[in-house]
C-alpha cells in the first residue's frame, strides 16, 4: 500500500519540478537580469529613442522612447553602470535615463544643439558641447541640473575627461584649438593652438572662409598623460602633454585627418585621413608615424578587436570596413557591408570578439565577428541609428 | 458641451499637437541664426597657448615671445547681429586693401651759447615725413617715406664729431631737401621667422638699435646718442637686409648696402653689416646686440674700413632703463683706431601726474683722427596729447674738435626746443 503512494508522490514531485522549471524559462528576461555594462546601446536619431541590444544573442532587448523630436545624438551608460546619459540635440536637453526601468529621471535644459559629451570617472559630472551657441554645459548628473554654462568655444565637438577627473579637454570644430577646463570649477585654464592655418588660409581665403574643419576630438592615452588632437584643415596631429598643457609635438599626417583612435593596449594611435584615404599609425612611445595605411573614403571611425590585434576602419564613402592586422599593418580583408549605406560609428564588445556598427540609412546595426570577419545584420533597430556604445567596451567608445 | 471641450483638450491627439507647437516654437530661434567664419588675429606661445590679445608685457607665461598670426573661427550669430558683423567684415576688408598714410611734422630751434667766432646763433629746422604703407600681397609690406626738410643745424659752424642735430644730418650739407627717404618691400617667410627687406633702406632701422637712444624725433637729438658713430652708415640707398628669428630670443641680421644713394657716386665696395641680437626677459626686459661692418671709405674707394660695436638697453624698473653703446673702427692706411662709447638713462613718467612724459640723460665720448670729443645731453619729452609732443633738450659739447674751423669747442651749450605732430 505504501509503495504505490510513494511512487505516485515521487512522480508528482518530478512533474511539478519540470513544470516549475519550464515556467521559469518561459518568463522573459528583464534588463535587470543582464550585466548592463556589456549591453550595446544604439542611439536612433530620427525615431528619438534608444535600442538596447544583447550581444550574446544579437537581439533587441528593449527600446526606450526619449520623447518626440529629441533627436538624440549621443548616448552612453554612465560610469555607475546604471543610468544612460543622452544628448537630446533636437530639444536642447540632456537626459538621464534609468536603463532598467526606461524612465527619464532628469531632463536638463542645455545650450543650443548639445551633441558630444564626456563624464567624470565618478559619473557625477558631464560636460556637453552645445554646437549652435558654442557653449559647454556642465551637468550635475546626480542632481539633474546644469550647474554652469561655459563660453569661449567655437563649435565644441569633442570631449575627454582625464582619468583622475581633474581636467577636461574640449576640441573646437569651428576653430583650430583645444580648450582645457578645470573639471571642478568649470574654469577655462588654457586654449591651445593645433596647427597653423594662417598660411593656407591666406592662399585660399575663399575655401577657409566658407568652411572650417577644425578638431573633431582630443583623444587621451590610456594613462591620460597625452592628448592627441588632429586638425583637419591643417593636416596635422598635435600631441598635448596634459601635465603641462603644452603642445609638445606636431606631426604632419595625411590630408584632412579625422581624429585619433587609441588601441586597447595603448601602443598605437590611428588617425584616418579623409583627404587622401589613408590611416596614419602613430607609435605612442616614440610619438612618431610608423606606418601609413591605404583605406577608404569618408572614414567615420576605427574600432579595435581581439585585444587590439585587429583594427576595423569604417569607410562610409565605400560602405566598407577595412580590416588591418596590427602586427604587420597589412590589410586582412575588406568587408563590403552593402551599397550606398551610411555607416556611422561602432562599439566593440567587452570581450573584443564582436563589433556593433550602426548604419543609419537602412535602420540597421551590423555585427562583425572579429574571429571570422563574418557580418550579420540586425534590422529595424530604430530610425537612423547614429551610434553604438558599450560601457565595458574592448575598444574605446566614440561618436562622430 | 463644456465637458466635451475639456475631454477634447485632454485627448492624446490634442496633447500631441500642443507638444509639436511647443517644439516648433523652441526651434523658431534657430531660424534666426546664421553661421559666420571670421578672420582674427591670435597670439600663440611656443607651447601652443592662445591669447586673443598680446599677453601682459608682450610675453608668454614662460617669458618667450608669442607668434602673431591670423586664423579663422566659426561663430553662430543671430541674423540681425550678422548684418552688423558683415558690415564690419566688409570694412575690415576695405581697410586691408587700402594704403595707410601717416607721418609727422617737426619743427625746432637750437641756440648755441658760449660758442666762438660767431657761433652763438639761433638755428631753425623743419621737416615733414609722409609715410605710405600698403600690403600688395600676403605677408608683404610696401613702405614709402617721403621727407621734406629744411634748415641745417648748428654743425655748419660747430663742426662737432658727434653732430648735434641728427635730424638735420639727412640734409647732407644742403639747406633744404625733398627726398624719398625710404622705399622698400618687406617679405616674411618660414612661419614669420625670416624677414627680407629690399629697396632704398635706412641701415640704422635694422642694426645698432636701442630702445632708449635711437630716435632723434622723440629722444636724444645728438647723432652720437641715436646711433654708434662707428657705424658710419652710408646715406639711405639701395640695399637688402635679411633677418632670421632663431627662436629663444636670438636673432641674426645681415645687410648689404650700396655706398651711396641712387643718382650719386656708387663706386666703391658695398657696405656689409651683420648683427646678432639677444633679448632677455629675465630682468624685466633687456636687449643686447653685437654688430660688425665693413666698407670702403667714401672719400677713397680703394681703402677698406671696418668696425664692430655693441648696443645694450636694459629696463631696471617698468619706468626706468639704462643704455650703453661702444664700438671701434679701423681704416686701412690709418694707424689710429677710432673709438666711441655712450651711456645714459631714460625715465618714463618722472612727474607723478604725467605717466607718458620721458626724461633722458646721456653721455658720449668719441675718439677719431681729428681728436676726442665729450658730450652730454638731457631732454624732456612732454606729451601734450597722443599725437603732439614738445621736447626740450640741452646739449653740452664739453670739449671736442671743430671740423669747420679747425679749432676746438669748449663748454658749448646748445639748448633746443622741438615740437612733433604725428598724423
Amino acid at each position: 500500500m505504501l509503495r504505490p503512494v510513494l511512487t505516485l508522490s515521487t512522480l508528482l514531485a518530478l512533474v511539478s519540478g519540470l513544470l516549475w522549471t519550464a515556467t521559469l524559462s518561459a518568463q522573459p528576461k528583464t534588463l535587470a537580469d543582464y550585466d548592463l555594462k556589456t549591453l550595446a546601446i544604439v542611439v536612433n536619431r530620427d525615431s528619438s529613442d534608444i535600442t538596447v541590444l544583447d550581444p550574446a544573442t544579437d537581439t533587441i532587448i528593449k527600446r526606450i522612447p526619449l520623447g518626440e523630436y529629441t533627436n538624440a545624438h549621443m548616448a552612453m551608460l554612465n560610469h555607475d553602470g546604471k543610468k544612460l546619459i543622452i544628448s537630446a540635440t533636437g530639444r536642447d536637453r540632456f537626459l538621464v535615463v534609468d536603463l532598467v526601468t526606461g524612465q527619464i529621471e532628469h531632463t536638463i535644459v542645455t545650450g543650443k544643439a548639445p551633441e558630444h559629451f564626456d563624464a567624470t570617472p565618478d559619473g557625477r559630472r558631464a560636460f556637453v558641447g552645445n554646437m549652435e551657441d558654442s557653449t559647454v554645459s556642465v551637468i550635475d548628473v546626480h542632481e539633474g541640473r546644469e550647474v554652469q554654462r561655459v563660453t569661449g568655444f567655437f563649435a565644441p565637438h569633442g570631449f575627454s575627461v582625464l582619468p583622475d577627473g581633474s581636467k577636461v579637454y574640449v576640441s573646437s570644430l569651428g576653430a583650430h584649438e583645444v580648450a582645457v577646463l578645470d573639471a571642478n570649477s568649470g574654469r577655462m585654464l588654457k586654449r591651445l593652438a593645433v596647427g597653423d592655418v594662417s598660411r593656407v588660409a591666406a592662399r585660399d581665403p575663399q575655401r577657409y572662409l566658407s568652411e572650417i574643419k577644425g578638431i573633431v576630438n582630443p583623444t587621451l592615452t590610456h594613462d591620460g598623460a597625452f592628448a592627441y588632437a588632429a586638425d583637419s584643415d591643417a593636416g596635422v596631429l598635435a600631441i598635448i602633454d596634459t601635465r603641462t598643457d603644452k603642445v609638445v609635438k606636431t606631426l604632419k599626417v595625411g590630408g584632412q585627418p579625422w581624429r585619433a583612435y587609441n588601441s586597447p593596449d595603448g601602443r598605437w594611435m590611428l588617425v584616418p585621413n579623409n583627404g587622401d584615404a589613408t590611416v596614419s599609425v602613430i607609435d605612442t612611445t616614440s610619438q612618431k608615424i610608423v606606418a601609413q595605411l591605404n583605406a577608404g573614403s569618408e572614414m567615420t571611425g576605427i574600432n579595435f578587436a581581439l585585444g587590439g590585434s585587429k583594427a576595423y576602419v569604417i569607410s562610409r564613402g565605400d560602405s566598407t570596413v577595412y580590416v588591418f592586422d596590427m602586427k604587420t599593418f597589412g590589410l586582412v580583408t575588406r568587408l563590403k557591408i552593402g551599397t550606398n549605406l551610411a555607416l556611422e560609428t561602432a562599439a566593440t564588445t567587452a570581450d573584443g570578439a564582436k563589433i556593433y556598427l550602426a548604419s543609419s540609412t537602412d535602420d540597421a546595426v551590423y555585427v562583425i565577428n572579429a574571429q571570422t570577419d563574418q557580418v550579420k545584420r540586425i534590422a529595424d533597430v530604430g530610425r537612423y541609428p547614429w551610434g553604438v556604445s558599450i560601457l565595458a567596451a574592448g575598444s574605446p567608445n566614440y561618436c562622430h | 458641451m463644456m465637458a466635451d471641450a475639456v475631454r477634447a483638450a485632454d485627448s492624446p491627439d490634442v496633447q500631441r499637437l500642443q507638444e509639436r507647437i511647443r517644439v516648433l516654437e523652441e526651434r523658431l530661434d534657430r531660424l534666426d541664426q546664421v553661421e559666420v567664419i571670421k578672420k582674427t588675429v591670435e597670439y600663440v606661445c611656443p607651447g601652443g597657448e592662445i591669447f586673443d590679445q598680446l599677453p601682459p608685457g608682450g610675453r608668454c607665461p614662460d617669458g618667450q615671445r608669442p607668434q602673431i598670426r591670423e586664423t579663422v573661427r566659426k561663430s553662430t550669430l543671430a541674423r540681425r547681429e550678422s548684418i552688423a558683423e558683415k558690415i564690419e567684415a566688409a570694412l575690415q576688408d576695405a581697410e586691408a586693401k587700402k594704403v595707410a598714410i601717416g607721418g609727422s611734422a617737426r619743427g625746432g630751434v637750437q641756440q648755441v651759447i658760449n660758442g666762438r667766432d660767431g657761433q652763438n646763433k639761433l638755428f631753425g629746422e623743419g621737416s615733414l615725413d609722409l609715410i605710405l604703407l600698403a600690403r600688395p600681397m600676403v605677408r608683404t609690406t610696401l613702405f614709402v617715406d617721403l621727407e621734406a626738410i629744411a634748415g641745417p643745424g648748428p654743425d655748419g659752424r660747430l663742426g662737432s664729431l658727434s653732430r648735434v642735430n641728427a635730424d638735420a644730418e639727412t640734409l647732407g650739407g644742403q639747406d633744404e631737401k625733398l627726398t624719398a627717404r625710404e622705399v622698400w618691400l618687406g617679405l616674411r617667410f618660414i612661419n614669420d621667422r625670416l624677414d627680407l627687406f629690399v629697396g632704398k633702406l635706412d641701415t640704422t632701422n635694422y642694426f645698432d638699435r636701442n630702445v632708449f637712444a635711437n630716435d632723434e624725433t622723440s629722444q636724444f637729438l645728438n647723432a652720437a646718442l641715436v646711433n654708434n658713430p662707428m657705424l658710419k652708415q652710408p646715406p639711405n640707398g639701395p640695399g637688402g637686409v635679411v633677418r632670421w628669428d632663431a627662436g629663444r630670443d636670438l636673432g641674426f641680421s645681415l645687410g648689404a648696402h650700396a655706398p651711396n644713394d641712387l643718382g650719386k657716386d656708387l663706386a666703391g665696395g658695398p657696405y656689409v653689416i651683420g648683427e646678432i641680437d639677444f633679448h632677455s626677459a629675465r630682468f624685466i626686459d633687456g636687449n643686447y646686440r653685437l654688430w660688425a661692418r665693413t666698407s670702403t671709405l667714401p672719400t677713397d674707394h680703394r681703402r677698406q674700413t671696418w668696425a664692430a660695436g655693441v648696443s645694450l638697453d636694459q629696463r631696471l624698473t617698468p619706468q626706468f632703463g639704462v643704455f650703453a653703446r661702444a664700438g671701434f673702427s679701423r681704416t686701412e692706411g690709418v694707424s689710429r683706431t677710432s673709438y666711441a662709447a655712450s651711456t645714459g638713462l631714460q625715465w618714463t613718467g618722472p612727474l607723478w601726474d604725467r605717466p607718458r612724459d620721458r626724461l633722458g640723460v646721456g653721455y658720449s665720448f668719441q675718439r677719431e683722427v681729428p681728436g676726442d670729443e665729450h658730450l652730454v645731453e638731457a631732454y624732456y619729452n612732454l606729451f601734450l596729447t597722443e599725437r603732439l609732443s614738445v621736447i626740450g633738450n640741452l646739449e653740452c659739447l664739453v670739449s671736442g674738435p671743430n671740423q669747420v674751423t679747425g679749432k676746438r669747442n669748449h663748454d658749448v651749450f646748445i639748448p633746443g626746443v622741438r615740437a612733433v605732430v604725428g598724423f
